[in-house]
Formats: C-alpha cells, structure tokens, sequence
C-alpha cells in the first residue's frame, strides 16, 4: 500500500547536507508524522516531496512513478498538495477567492475534475460564512483552514502539512486536529505533518518518523518511537535544554 | 445577505473571478465610454481633442503595464520597448510594404507578442529585482540599437516621417482631423482596456497573476503554472503596449527614438504612481490626472516638471496606494 516512496535522497545545499541518504515510504491513507529537533531537516524533507526543492540526488515516488524533476505546480496536478509553516494566502482576494483558485488551478493542471467538492471543503473547514471576508482579515486559525482548504481544493491524494499547528493555543490545536483528523477519514487522503509536540503526535499519528541532522533515525508507531531512549535522548533531550 | 446565502448552500462562491458584477459593471464602463465620445462631439476646441488623444493611446500603455507590474507583480521596465516596437513596425509595414495603416496596427500586436517573448524568457529565469534590472537594460539598449536600424530603414536619430494616414474603409484620417482621431482612439482604447481589466484580469490569468504576486509559493503549491502565466503576463501586456504604439505612430505621422526618452519614461511612472497599481480604475485615471495637469501646468513652463514632483510626492505621503485607493477594494 505504498503511495510514495524516497529512495537515498540526498539535499545539498552547497557544502551543506540537509538531508543525507533518506529512505522510506508512505503508506496511502495514514497519518504521518515528522518529527526532530530544530534544523533537523523537516521543511527541506517536505519540500523535497511536494517539489519544492529538487532532490540533489536519490529518487522520489510516487504511484510508482518517478517525480524527482517535477516541479511544484506538475506534482500538485498529480495530487501531491501542500501546506505551509507561515499561511501566506491570497491576501487581496476574499477567503472564497483563495479557495476558488485552488479548485480552478487544480482542475487545470490535473486536466479533469478534482474529484472533492466545494461543498466537502467548506464542511470540514466551516468556512462557509467567512467566504466574503477578506483573507488579509483572517486570524490564524483562519488562515490555516483556508490553507487547508485551498489544498483540499486541488483534489490531493496526500497532503504534506508543514507544522500546522504551530502559534495555535490549546483550545485551537484540539479544533485543528479535528480538522485534520477528518480530512483523513472522509476523504481518505494521506497526511505528513511535521510537528513538535509530541503528545499531539501521539494522538493523531499512525506512524512517526524521526529525523536528526538530516538524517533518517527511526520510523514506527507512535508508542515504540516516543519510548525509543535515542529519541527521547535527541527530541526531548533538546526540549530540556531549551 | 440571504442571497448569497443560498449561493454558499450549493457550493456557489460569489467573486469577479466567476463573473459576479460583470454586467453592471461593464454598462458602467460603456456608459462612462459613450459620454466620452459624445463629449468628443461637443468639445469644439481641437487642441483638446488632440490632449484626449494622447490620454486615451496612454490609457493602452499604463493598463498593459498595471497588468504585468501591478497585477503580476513583475517588476517589468520595457513597456516603452513593447511600444516603441509597436510603433515603428506598423510605421515601417505601412511605408515599405504598403499594408494600410488599420492592418498595420493588427500587425503591431503580433510584433508585441513576438517581442513579449523575447523579454520574458531571459526574465523568467531571473528573481525579483534583477527582473528590474534586466528590463530596464532593454530599454537603454534599444536607442542606440534604433540607431544602427538606420540601415534597414528605420531612419536613425530623425526617426521615421511621412508615416501614411489611417484609411478607415476609403476615408483618409489625416493628423488635423482631430475630431476623427479622437473617436478612434477612443474606440481602440477602450477595446484594450476593456479586455485588459474586464476580461484578461478579471479571468483565470488574472486570478493566476494576483496569486503569484501575492504568495508566489503558496500559489505553486495549488497548481499555477508559473512560467506560463508569467509568459502570458509578458506577451498580454506587450501585445495591447505595441497596439498603443502603432495608433501612436500613424497618429503623429513620425516616430523618433524620443520615445524612449526620460520624459515619456518619467510621465509613465507619475501615471502608475499617482493613479495607483493593481487596482481598476486607478491606473487609468492616473493616466487622465497626469496628462491633463501637465497640460494645464504648460503655462508654469519651468516648473511644471517640478510641480508634476511635487505631486508625486504629495500622492505616495497621503495617498500611498494612489487614486485607486480611494476606492474600496473590487468587488
Ligand atoms: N534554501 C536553503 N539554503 C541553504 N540552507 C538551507 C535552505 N533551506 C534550509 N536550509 C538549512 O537546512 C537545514 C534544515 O532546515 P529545515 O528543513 O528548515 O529544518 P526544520 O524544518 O527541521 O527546522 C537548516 O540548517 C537550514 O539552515
Ligand atoms: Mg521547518
């Protein structure tokens, strides 16, 4: 049930390695969650997968086909959607324009329908009475949904989401993963999320990969890697000394 | 408020980007059009004809480059190299190859697309600024480039004379005969503005350029092809420039590499700066404020390209977003 798949993908960023030698699948359907210290590479692993940034070498897969070279635009017309760390929207256009473009974009670079309907989108993100409002007036818990709503708009089958619970208070990170959880299970779309708190984690995720300096440390169930004692010693470790 | 309650029940999002207010909207325009040309009729003064004149061909120019600078965010400097293009090519079909002037215009257009082209692929390699850069090399290269045309005849420094009248189905519109003139470029310019704002942005390109400039990455992300519509930004935008260019040509019977002088460059800049960018109708009646103060300034003779600062300055303290930002947001 492999959906995509990383083999010895290396990123170079001039001398520095921020990723080395990365290995691993994602299983279609489930949660995934990234975790590892600051730095460690999680963005760059991201970007790498959704296109981003192009792998300096190794190979990137998915549906079994190879998309290493493909840019951006090319894998979110294959399903590959993408949300980010900062939501930076649409700012002049209405919350209902930001999720229009994604169905209209997404519907030109796949060449057919997105298969998800405004109407499931405007379901799980309850924006259906902010579509007027200006997207620069959101705040963001806001934002995040329609981030996550432009995304879902591009008919993915696996979203990669780039700490989406990052600034949220406790209150929202229980709304959000709400959110996110049922992305999964109405539409049945894979999800990498790439978080710090381990506890939502452990709560949302079906897997968790870790990963240090660049570099692939392990990739289990929540319960054996959040006991393993080199990642308690790298994640929490750092925690502690913060 | 309920109607657009019962549009969000089925999924229905309303925005210009789907049409929502394109009707009234356009008779708003065409009406705002109409008076134009009637005024045109009334007006008894040629001189004023001849200031409409100008404003309306600079209307093209200043649209076509809030299309690409305002609207796509591509900090393009050539728009008076898309119409210096426009210009001496339909000039130079018309006097060497006979094609009549209204034909030649059309031509103009798909030399504006060539050249459109021709700047955008070294530009889309490059990011941000360095667009600024290279674009305005083109345009400080051309002049002395004009200048070595001298031998496929495109006059050198004196420029081109004697460019043949436009001939509208059988009936010569000489330069004097203003009131003509001035239904014809209004006609024109109101068929490229209308397409640039009411149908170019408010369309799929437009929503795909307000993206990328933005979000760029966000904008990625959901699917933009960014080179093509970047492309499209480029070739849009110096199509409709070089179709100015051509009307300017065979209006004024001569074009120099003036042109491309500091002042024409300048007077496009005060436009786009006092009218505001990326927001309809700013641009356009920047365009309007700018040529009809120069004129009423004439008399202050020296000081009227300081008075013309002064404004400048006065618009970006107190009205940072221009004229457009009197208004509210589209929509
Ligand atoms: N475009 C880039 N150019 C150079 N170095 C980069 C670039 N992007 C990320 N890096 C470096 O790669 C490392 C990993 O970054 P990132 O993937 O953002 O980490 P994380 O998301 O895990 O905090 C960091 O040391 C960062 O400075
Ligand atoms: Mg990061």
């Amino acid at each position: 049930m492999t959906q995509m798949s990383l083999e010895n993908v290396t990123m170079q960023f001039g001398s520095f390695r921020a990723l080395t030698d990365m290995s691993f699948h994602i299983d279609r359907g489930e949660i995934l969650g990234v975790a590892g210290p600051n730095g460690a590479g999680k963005s760059t692993l991201m970007n790498v997968c959704t296109g981003g940034l192009r792998a300096s070498s190794g190979q990137v897969s998915f549906n079994g086909r190879d998309v290493t070279r493909f840019k951006r635009h090319a894998r979110c017309g294959l399903g590959i959607a993408q949300t980010f760390q900062i939501p930076t929207l649409l700012s002049s256009l209405t919350v209902g324009e930001n999720l229009l473009a994604g169905q209209i974009f997404g519907t030109e670079v796949r060449g057919e329908a997105t298969g998800i309907s405004m109407d499931e989108i405007l379901f799980l993100t309850q924006l259906e009475d902010s579509l007027q409002m200006d997207a620069a007036q959101a705040d963001l818990l806001t934002r995040k949904r329609i981030m996550l709503g432009a995304a879902l708009a591009t008919g993915p089958e696996i979203i990669f989401m780039d700490e989406p619970l990052g600034g949220l208070n406790a209150e929202e990170i229980v709304e959000f993963l709400q959110v996110i959880r049922h992305v999964r299970e109405e539409l049945g779309i894979t999800i990498v999320m790439v978080e710090h708190k381990t506890r939502a984690l452990a709560e949302i995720a079906d897997r968790v990969l870790i990963i240090n300096f660049g570099e692939f440390v392990m990739l289990d169930t929540p319960q054996v890697v959040l006991n393993d004692e080199h990642v308690v010693e790298i994640y929490l470790g750092k925690k502690h000394d913060a | 408020m309920s109607s657009s309650k019962t549009k969000t029940e089925n999924s229905h999002i309303t925005s210009v980007f789907t049409g929502a207010g394109l009707r009234q909207h356009s008779l708003v325009y065409w009406a705002v059009i109409a008076a134009l040309a009637l005024a045109g009729g009334l007006i008894g003064d040629s001189y004023i004809h001849h200031i409409f004149i100008l404003v309306f061909i600079w209307c093209v120019v200043i649209a076509s480059w809030d299309l690409i600078l305002g609207y796509a965010g591509i900090f393009n400097y050539a728009q008076l190299v898309f119409f210096t293009f426009g210009a001496y090519g339909s000039a130079m079909l018309s006097i060497y190859a006979g094609v009549t002037p209204l034909l030649a215009i059309l031509a103009a257009a798909g030399i504006g697309a060539v050249i459109g082209v021709v700047v955008a692929v070294p530009s889309l390699r490059l990011k941000g600024e360095y667009v600024a850069l290279f674009t305005f090399a083109v345009h400080l290269a051309l002049p002395p480039l004009i200048q070595q045309g001298k031998a496929i005849g495109m006059g050198g420094n004196t420029g081109l004379l004697g460019i043949p009248w436009l001939n509208l189905f059988g009936y010569q519109v000489s330069s004097i005969d203003k009131l003509t003139w001035y239904w014809v470029s209004l006609a024109i310019g109101a068929i490229c503005v209308y397409l640039i704002y009411f149908v170019i942005l408010r369309g799929r390109m437009g929503l795909a350029f307000i993206a990328m400039r933005d979000a760029d990455t966000f904008a990625l992300a959901i699917g933009v092809n960014e080179y093509r519509y970047k492309m499209l930004a480029f070739v849009a935008s110096a199509v409709f420039t070089a179709v100015a260019g051509g009307v300017y040509a065979h209006y004024t019977g001569v074009v120099t590499p003036r042109v491309l002088g500091t002042e024409f460059f300048l007077m496009a800049m005060v436009m786009l700066a006092i009218g505001g960018m990326g927001r309809f109708p700013g641009a356009v009646l920047g365009v309007f404020i700018v040529v009809i103060g120069n004129e009423l300034l004439r008399s202050f003779d020296d000081y009227r390209l300081l008075l013309l600062g002064v404004a400048v300055v006065l618009t970006v303290i107190f009205l940072p977003l221009g004229v457009a930002g009197l208004f509210r947001k589209r929509g």
